[in-house]
């Protein structure tokens, strides 16, 4: 009986947890945003570079252009993907210069 | 003769059955679970992969094979690149445990954080939801459903997902 109870409050709680979680996904966390900033993470990793000069912030633009991020979805991808020699070597990604210095 | 032995072995299953059911009393077949686990998972987040150390508690109810489970956890790990991610989630699961095997599935929801690396100020924060497929093995088995278990869970959504691998003692 005890256990039928449980059972009961469980499955209103799982409900709850329904209704809340089809309201609940909040995109601060967007693509562009995170892969530009794993991108510069990995240029960090490579060799000394100034992450503060990237922007890889996202705002609506209202009355004003929206920011995205300076490095799209496929050129963060590419950096990720490009090994630390490759990019103290020279030039990858389509960038006019060398990531690294 | 193969007849009449299939029968003969028939009856004994059903017997043995039938014991079995009678030997079950309420409190051994309906109850109260909980359990603590840890491990390691993998995850991808938008395709880049995250090692985390995963852990979490349930609480939840039995009645006999059926299991209902509420789950919280918490995992915490880097991108191959240093970002910090950082997840909690709490869930709930159906599942049916048969001999050592248990499978389950449902969902939870949680929250993430992301570090930034271009400015000190404000990580990235995201909310979701997650589906969840689950299988636990007994390695070690107790009285009263308790035993020491290994299980394998895979989870997530369009933006996060990856298994887990997770060792775990369970009692009530």
């Amino acid at each position: 009986m005890r256990a039928h109870r449980a059972i009961v409050v469980a499955s209103t709680i799982g409900a709850l947890f329904v209704v809340f979680a089809s309201r609940a996904r909040s995109d601060e966390l967007r693509e562009d945003v995170f892969l530009c900033e794993d991108a510069v993470a990995h240029v960090q990793q490579c060799c000394p570079f100034n992450a503060a000069q990237v922007q890889c912030t996202f705002a609506e633009g209202c009355g004003s252009p929206a920011t995205t991020p300076q490095l799209s979805i496929d050129t963060a991808r590419c950096i990720i993907h490009s090994s630390c020699d490759a990019l103290r070597a020279g030039v990858v990604c389509n960038f006019k210069s060398k990531l690294c210095p | 003769m193969r007849l009449a032995a299939l029968g003969i072995l028939a009856a004994l299953l059903v017997e043995h059955v039938a014991r079995a059911d009678e030997d079950e009393s309420p409190w051994k077949t309906s109850g109260f679970v909980i359990a603590a686990e840890g491990g390691y998972g993998l995850r991808m987040l938008y395709g880049v992969p995250v090692d985390t150390g995963v852990f979490q508690a349930t609480i939840g109810a039995r009645y006999r094979w059926a299991r209902f489970l509420l789950d919280g956890n918490y995992l915490s790990g880097r991108t191959r690149e240093g970002l910090a991610v950082s997840r909690w989630g709490i869930g709930t699961r159906f599942g049916v445990a048969v001999w050592r095997l248990r499978v389950s599935a449902g969902f939870d929801i949680g929250q993430i954080t992301v570090t930034r690396t271009t400015s000190t100020g404000g990580a990235l924060q995201g909310s979701e939801l997650s589906l969840l497929l689950r299988t636990d093995i007994d390695v070690v088995e107790w009285q009263h459903d308790g035993g020491v278990f290994v299980g394998l869970q895979l989870g997530g959504n369009d933006r996060l997902w990856g298994p887990s691998f997770l060792v775990g003692v369970r009692a009530f």
